[in-house]
């Protein structure tokens, strides 16, 4: 069985979905193995995977792309940052569904399941995931850019 | 001669503490490995008298490492170290032959006394 | 939010904080936000899945995580909230939420725990869960440890 991070299928996850709901075509970058600090860009969403194999997944992004992407999301400017936040947990949260949802097709036996998204706003956010190998890819879009990481521990 | 003891935890902490206790209760830690993989290979090179092993792991995971070791060994003594408590892990590991299973964090005098019966 | 669903936690801080050197374990307040807006500089959050969906986030200052990773490390000082420190604090959590989901099944509630995620940084505005977030002051010798708690069944 492949113990890898399955991240091209989140990264499609993403791609399809950015099309779907805002329009947009995302230009993926190269997948790169994830340094032990995550520098968030000022919106972190970190959704937790849990089942035989655990692990999480962050979507990352600054402010004024999350402000772009929401607006679009919800068809209306001039938002809130509490409902910037809910648009992008929500993104968030529909985008690691894809994902985890093709990740349980194709290894039957592992049942991952989806925590509910947590979101972080801030400055100088630093994210550690101290037992998760985690590999990065950054997705470029007219919004500007969305960084996904994803990595899980071994099974329980 | 003192008993030697292989620990295998992806925590640097855990990792650190528990050769700190076993030293100073006399055993020799002739190795350490963080997945379960790592347990394995080790296990092989070293032969430890005794394997302390973290279930949840990056790359394999302690039940599947530990089923691998009693399949080179059916005799290895496997002791689970883990912060799962639920009994379904529990079963699991003994049904896979470990030889005990100690829920995190564990009393020090719990611990040498688990140690100590083998 | 079910009340009844926090008090899991709250036994197991009590339970294992003692375990790992930490005394006179105390609740303090009990408050319910819908969005957190923490000062805490250092915020470990770990989710849950099946019977129980959520998430839980414990927020505490540098000082106090460098002085809870100082204690159980036996009492080696600790000047910087460096790995070693993230990994014994990451522990501490993995340990008190893994209790709290030993606990929650014997309460006929199957829980899955991700691992643990350490969040350091400013001005930090949290949200953990759609629902109600309970956020529990837990004191310790070694500081006040910041227990928010959002799930649902």
């Amino acid at each position: 069985m492949s113990e890898g991070n399955y991240i091209e299928l989140w990264v499609n996850a993403l791609l399809k979905n950015i099309q779907t709901m805002a329009e947009m075509e995302g230009n993926p970058g190269q997948t790169v193995a994830q340094p032990t600090i995550f520098v968030s860009r000022g919106l972190a969403v970190i959704i937790g995977i849990t089942g035989a194999r655990s692990g999480r997944i962050i979507l990352d992004i600054n402010m004024e792309t999350a402000r772009q992407l929401s607006e679009v999301f919800n068809g209306e400017t001039g938002l809130e940052e509490d409902n910037i936040i809910d648009s992008m947990a929500e993104f968030a949260n529909i985008v690691s569904g894809h994902g985890i949802t093709q990740v349980n097709n194709l290894q039957t036996n592992l049942a991952l399941m989806l925590t509910p998204p947590s979101v972080f706003r801030g400055n100088k956010i630093n994210i550690t995931s101290p037992k998760i190998n985690a590999e990065v890819v950054e997705i470029d879009t007219p919004a500007g850019s969305v960084k996904i990481s994803v990595g899980f521990e071994g099974g329980s | 001669m003192s008993k030697r003891i292989l620990i295998v935890d992806d925590t640097l902490f855990m990792r650190v503490k528990m050769k700190g206790l076993l030293e100073k209760w006399g055993y020799q830690v002739v190795g350490e490995g963080a997945n379960g993989r790592e347990a394995v290979e080790k296990f092989k090179e070293l032969r430890p008298d005794i394997v302390l092993m973290d279930i949840t792991m990056p790359e394999m995971d302690g039940i599947a490492a530990l089923k691998e070791i009693k399949a080179l060994d059916a005799k290895a003594t496997v002791i689970m170290v883990s912060a799962l408590g639920q009994e379904s892990f529990v079963m699991d590991a003994i049904r896979s032959g470990a030889r005990n299973y100690l829920v995190k964090p564990m009393q020090d005098d719990k611990f040498q006394e688990v140690l100590a019966r083998i | 939010m079910d009340s009844k669903l926090v008090n899991p936690f709250i036994a197991a801080m009590v339970s294992v904080l003692p375990m790992l050197g930490l005394t006179d374990i105390k609740r303090g307040n009990v408050a319910v936000k819908d969005k957190l807006t923490t000062t805490k500089d250092v915020t470990v959050l770990i989710g849950l899945s099946q019977d129980i969906r959520g998430n839980v986030a414990y927020g505490l200052s540098d000082e106090c995580a460098r002085n809870i990773a100082s204690t159980m490390m036996g009492g080696m000082p600790v000047p910087e909230f460096d790995e070693m420190a993230q990994s014994a604090i990451s522990e501490l959590v993995n340990m008190v939420t893994a209790n709290a989901a030993t606990n929650l099944e014997r309460l006929g509630k199957s829980v899955n725990i991700s691992p643990p995620t350490l969040v350091t940084g400013e001005n930090i505005t949290v949200r953990i869960s759609q629902v109600q977030t309970l956020v529990i002051e837990i004191f310790t010798t070694a500081g006040t440890i910041e227990l928010n708690v959002g799930v649902e069944c």
